[in-house]
């Protein structure tokens, strides 16, 4: 499989082109968007990696969206490219409040929605394409520094951020902890999911409802500790002293907690709380409660990503950081002992060190459940053992075959990761991990003795040639309580290996499911619902490639017909840019997929999702050239993209905003390399950071802005209900600055401009917008809003 | 802090719950309430819309009647405590999810009154309640795809979730774990939690100091969160300890009304022992893949509601389906109308305003439009007595959660986005 940049999806082609601006592209003959001629860009970056795969369903002179602003033609000629042009141009031309509308409208950010809800993420190059087009069309756009538009920094450093453990990481890390299985009394609050991921670091915040059940967990840990304290402690409290001892215990115990040694301040903190619990309850209890804290401290539940300034303008991680991302990364739990030890010895940040201590964790059996969770979460398998089958009709699908079903495809995950497999691989092959139960339910033959885990490798005969999508996980949850569903399985694709979004029936459209009707098959039922235009638009993407499965069941077994009709497993794979055909059954399908750059494009940036977790603009950017270079090098293999983000500039970089009270950004960078910057820095704030937002509401509290930012608010006209106001912020200091200023406002913020507002408190926080965030030393910018009192 | 009390006077919950004597539960005087405004708010959801044709009750402005066979009907029993409100839109939302994010938030912004918050949460802050929990959301089997705009319905802010407690046995012990054991024991319990608490408050400061400005959010709300941590355990709990619910494996479909019935339970305890002045129960959530299988059915339940006219079993099934969440419903009502408020001032239902809310009209049409809501108890004096229908084609919902806040004594003349309409609606109050 080889991946040429003439042939790459959009998301791609404007991730190289935006790293070529970076310096790092090479001889990438896309990397030229930034001057391309308004029509060169209209075809290739706006017409046919969006309207044409992502709009035309609807908004043509026949779709649900006909009768919008936006109607495109889906004729090939160059007339119809034209108007389709003009016709963007205009569209591109309109706002609400302020805002392009052709933004506002594929995201569903618009206060009056879309229809066809959200197309687009603001983190995808698709969005970053249409941002181009509407600078182009309104003038705005300059060509010289137009491909910058991708936030991706130059040195591909990704965004400072903290990480809150994921519900699975918290586990993992507290069973290492604990060095036990441990059950904690509580089922933690369900994190958000974004694009079908449930560790997004966007969405991973400690709410009240998780901080109680953080509390009721940490207590339940802390409880086993005290229950089981000699194997926990590094001294004997009889022989060294209490006091002493205690210290030593918050030493330790809290460097593998917090994954870095704690601070004098943080080992203060705890010392402190062991003198006033021990002095009432004694010194196990006290330590029990010490250990309650430490298991629901910020320390514990965040991991940073913050780094120490390097000097040339970013942050380079901790040694510390690097050791807690990389096992993350690989392990979905905390450093072990070697790893812990490298990074105290500052040996991390050699990048031989890191990429070997990569391959020592792949090699260790516990990395496969990272992988098992990918697979689940990439092709949302993991809701099967909560799907509804109907139990008259598919008695036979018990809980232990649901599990045995998510087993089969980890364990073929697993064994093509080990073996140097490809997703064209996981696409097409035929062979397969089955339990005697579910051969038997397959209606496979798999003789032999099963391996330790209960399965027998084998090879599918009903459903050969279709890798995964054979497998009754991924058939069964995406399927109806009682029938087969071409829809589920068809919008799977579409969304998952094509990473094209599909939009929901349309309002005011009849969606109501064929009825079942033994006259017609499953396939003519949908024919017959998908008559109608103002459905076909959307539904001729999308049935086609769901007929394909049709030989399989609701609960994943195989049909040789359906009901009494002879079944038809043909169909076609169209509106891509280079995947389109026609195939006859599953195999069919999966030659298809298993064969198209798209779908090994989407397979990248699936992982990349998953694995870099971010939902910052342009961290995405920032990896998927590296990734999908290592990955079409690779031949698509499948074990090629750990290390390849492992070795990639975002690994060990980030860049953002400086924080006023923690980091100098031209800081100490000759720094003992085992000191943590988390831990030496945290005393020196600057005073308006110690306010608590929580305490001090009404405050009075002064503007804020960060060190080297000077500003200058000026009542630009004033009535007896409101006032509009300018704020011109400049840059003092010698170097670049992302500014931001906290200001007090006299009444309701009712609009404002240049600027992010964000309430904090009582009081408001202005962030640049995308153009203006940062300001050069001796530069200035203003931003402006209005306050009804 | 005033002594805990601890007698068993719940033996059970469910049946046991409405059999039990409610006496002497409360310790403390509550404020009084001014005249005319409700002292509690409830929000009661139900997915996917409905069939417009078999919803609709009868009646007007002082009559209430259900045809037979109707969704509504269950609530025959008691169709004094409702006020029926038919015919308002969700201005600018449509479909399912559009539909679930308005519903509560009428598309707010920072811009506007609600800061993006819903109605659920916007009131609950402004009320400032000296209780345990600034509001409570439960959840019956609303999380099995994980947190997203189909999911949940309250927001703390634009396109900040609120999550709810799916798990009755988690409820429990977050409303009366801190209270189980001796009262001494339980004061000291809840003394060692608060200082650690403070030292986690540090803990926190520092690591926000050392944040740029994009990833503050996260550790503002971690000290938000650790102040409603520290709130709940500086309260007192108003009443006895109950025993706690039967276990019961929260996931599973099978017991959807099992778990449904112990989060009512659960939320009628809460505000029985003035634990919240704010709750919700989520039953579910948009495009719910729930089978009502106690009922007979094997279809989902959101393949049912989008059944058209011409399927007539198909759609009975959906009124089926839309009739057991009416008995739920009821149950609510039921469950607030057996207990005293401690002053002797009626019952916790005659102070309370209970709100059933979906988040789409005519689900076959994914539209937005004619979307029903239910209004139940006396809220304090603001709703009269007696059942009513009210019809409000074309009006803003917004308008309605207007009405809620002002209800509930603010005093906001609009909710969300304030171009939809200001005023609450007209001839709800009595």
């Amino acid at each position: 499989m080889k991946i040429s940049s003439d042939t790459l999806p959009l998301a791609l082609t404007l991730a190289l082109s935006a790293l070529a601006a970076c310096g790092r592209g090479e001889g990438d003959d896309s990397g030229d968007q930034g001057c391309d001629s308004d029509p060169e860009f209209f075809e290739r970056h706006v017409w046919k990696p969006v309207l044409a795969t992502r709009c035309i369903s609807c908004h043509s002179s026949e779709g649900a969206a006909k009768a919008t602003r936006m109607v495109l033609s889906g004729d090939n000629s160059e007339e119809a490219l034209a108007a389709n042009l003009a016709t963007l141009r205009e569209v591109a031309r309109l706002e609400s409040e302020g805002q392009p509308l052709l933004l506002l409208k594929p995201t569903n950010e618009h206060p009056q929605m879309h229809q066809g809800g959200a197309v687009l993420t603001r983190d995808s190059p698709e969005y970053v394409a249409l941002e181009q087009w509407v600078a182009r069309a309104t003038g705005a756009y300059d060509c010289e520094g137009g491909a910058d538009a991708l936030a991706c920094d130059q040195s591909g450093a990704g965004a400072r951020r903290v990480r809150r453990l994921d519900h699975r990481e918290y586990q993992q890390t507290l069973d290492a902890l604990l060095r036990r299985a441990f059950t904690a009394p509580v089922t933690f609050a369900p994190d958000d999911v974004i694009d079908g991921y449930s560790n997004n670091a966007s969405a991973l915040k400690v709410s009240p409802l998780l901080a109680g059940q953080y509390r009721e967990a940490a207590e339940a840990a802390a409880d086993e500790i005290a229950a089981d304290l000699a194997a926990f402690l590094p001294c004997d409290p009889v022989s060294v002293g209490e006091p002493e001892c205690a210290a030593a215990f918050i030493k330790d115990f809290g460097r593998r907690a917090y994954r870095r040694p704690l601070s004098a301040a943080e080992q203060q903190r705890y010392e402190d709380l062991f003198k006033e619990f021990a002095a009432e309850d004694g010194f196990a209890p006290a330590i029990r409660w010490v250990s309650a804290a430490i298991l629901q401290s910020p320390g514990f539940l965040y991991r940073t990503e913050l780094g120490r300034a390097d000097g040339q303008g970013h942050y380079a991680l901790t040694p510390h950081e690097l050791a807690a991302e990389l096992s993350y990364l690989i392990l979905g739990a905390s450093p072990d002992d070697q790893l812990s030890q490298l990074a105290d010895e500052g040996a991390l940040s050699d990048p031989e060190v890191l990429v070997a201590e990569a391959e020592r964790l792949l090699a260790d059996p516990t990395s496969e459940r990272m992988l098992h969770r990918f697979a689940e979460e990439w092709l949302k398998i993991g809701r099967l053992p909560l799907v509804t089958r109907d139990p008259a009709l598919f008695p036979d699908l018990t809980p232990q075959l649901r599990a045995d079903m998510l087993g089969e495809t980890r364990k073929l995950f697993g064994a093509l990761f080990r073996e140097g497999g490809t997703l064209g691989e996981l696409l097409t092959t035929s062979q397969t991990y089955l339990t005697p139960a579910l051969a038997a339910y397959y209606g496979e033959a798999a003789g032999g003795q099963p391996d330790p885990d209960g399965f027998i490798k084998t090879n599918r005969t009903r459903g050969a040639g279709a890798g995964v999508l054979a497998h009754g996980s991924l058939l069964t949850t995406h399927a109806l309580p009682t029938s087969s569903s071409p829809i589920h399985r068809g919008l799977v694709v579409r969304e998952r290996l094509f990473c094209q979004h599909m939009p929901p029936p349309p309002p005011a459209v009849n969606a109501s499911p064929p009825p079942v009707d033994p006259a017609l098959s499953t396939r003519d039922r949908y024919a017959q619902h998908s008559s109608d235009p103002t459905c076909a638009g959307c539904h001729k993407l999308i049935d086609p490639i769901g007929f394909a499965f049709e030989h399989f069941d609701a609960a994943g077994r195989w049909r040789p017909t359906d009901g009494v009709h002879t079944i038809d497993d043909s169909g076609e794979v169209s509106h891509t840019q280079s995947t389109n055909a026609a195939f006859q059954g599953l195999a069919g399908l999966a030659a298809v997929l298993g064969d198209s750059e798209e779908v090994a494009a989407c397979y990248v940036d699936q992982w990349s999702r998953f694995a870099i977790a971010s939902a910052a603009p342009g961290d995405l950017a920032c990896v998927e050239e590296e990734l999908l270079g290592a990955f079409n090098a690779a031949e698509g293999r499948l074990d090629s993209l750990v290390l390849a983000l492992v070795r990639s500039p975002y690994f060990r970089l980030r860049t953002g905003q400086i924080a006023d009270g923690g980091l100098d950004p031209t800081g100490d960078t000759t720094a003992d390399p085992t000191a943590d910057t988390t831990g030496d820095t945290t005393t020196t704030g600057d005073p308006t950071d110690t306010a608590d937002p929580t305490e001090d509401p009404t405050g009075g509290a002064d503007p804020d802005a960060p060190p080297g930012i000077e500003f200058e608010r000026k009542v630009d006209s004033m009535w007896p209900a409101g006032e509009c106001d300018t704020v011109t912020v400049t840059n003092t200091s010698q170097a670049p600055i992302t500014w931001y200023v906290v200001l007090t406002l006299q009444g309701a913020l009712v609009n404002h401009w240049n600027a992010v507002a964000t309430p904090e408190g009582d009081r408001t926080r202005f962030v640049g917008a995308d153009y203006n965030a940062t300001i050069q030393p001796n530069n200035s910018t203003s931003f402006g809003f209005c306050l009804e009192y | 802090m005033s002594k805990l009390r601890r007698r068993n006077l719940l033996r059970g919950l469910g049946v046991g719950l409405v059999a039990a004597p409610f006496v002497d539960l409360l310790l403390r005087p509550r404020r009084a309430a001014a005249a005319g405004v409700a002292r509690r708010l409830v929000v009661f959801f139900s997915p996917n819309g409905t069939v417009p044709a078999r919803w609709t009750p009868e009646g007007g402005p002082g009559s209430l009647s259900f045809p037979t066979g109707s969704i509504l009907e269950p609530l025959a029993p008691v169709a004094e405590h409702l006020t029926v409100v038919a015919g308002l839109d969700f201005f600018g939302a449509d479909n399912h999810e559009g539909g679930m994010a308005a519903m509560l938030t009428n598309q707010g912004s920072l811009a506007d009154v609600s800061a993006g918050m819903s109605v659920d949460q916007y009131i609950a802050k402004e009320l400032k309640a000296d209780t345990r929990f600034t509001s409570l959301e439960l959840g019956v089997q609303t999380s099995a795809w994980g947190g997203s705009t189909q999911t949940r319905m309250s927001y703390a802010g634009p396109g900040a979730f609120v999550t709810p407690d799916d798990n009755p046995a988690q409820v429990y012990t977050r409303l009366f774990g801190d209270f189980v054991g001796g009262d001494a024991e339980a004061m000291k319990l809840m003394a060692r939690r608060q200082r650690v608490v403070d030292l986690l408050v540090d803990e926190a400061r520092d690591l926000r100091g050392q944040l740029g400005a994009e990833e503050r959010p996260k550790l503002d709300a971690h000290l938000e969160a650790l102040a409603q941590v520290e709130k709940g355990l500086s309260g007192v709990v108003g009443c006895a300890v109950p025993d706690a619910p039967a276990a019961v494996n929260a996931l599973d479909n099978g017991a959807f009304p099992e778990v449904g019935a112990a989060q009512l339970d659960l939320l009628t305890l809460a505000l029985a022992c003035d634990m919240t002045r704010v709750a919700s129960i989520q039953f579910s959530h948009t495009v719910s893949p729930t089978v009502l299988s106690w009922l007979g059915q094997s279809e989902g339940h959101h393949s049912l509601s989008h059944i058209d006219d011409s399927n007539v079993a198909g759609v009975d099934q959906f009124v089926a389906a839309e009739r057991w969440f009416a008995e739920q419903f009821r149950g609510l009502i039921e469950r607030l109308a057996m207990i005293p408020e401690p002053d002797g001032d009626g019952t916790l239902l005659d102070n309370t305003l209970v709100v059933w809310a979906k988040e789409m009209g005519d689900s076959r049409a994914h539209v937005c439009t004619g979307v029903p809501f239910v209004l139940a108890g006396g809220a304090g004096g603001y709703l009269p007595s007696g059942g009513r229908l009210l019809q409000f084609p074309g009006v803003s919902h917004g308008r309605l959660l207007v009405s809620i806040c002002q209800a509930m004594g603010l005093s906001n003349d609009t909710f969300g986005n304030a171009t939809y309409g200001a005023g609450p609606l007209e001839g709800l109050r009595a």
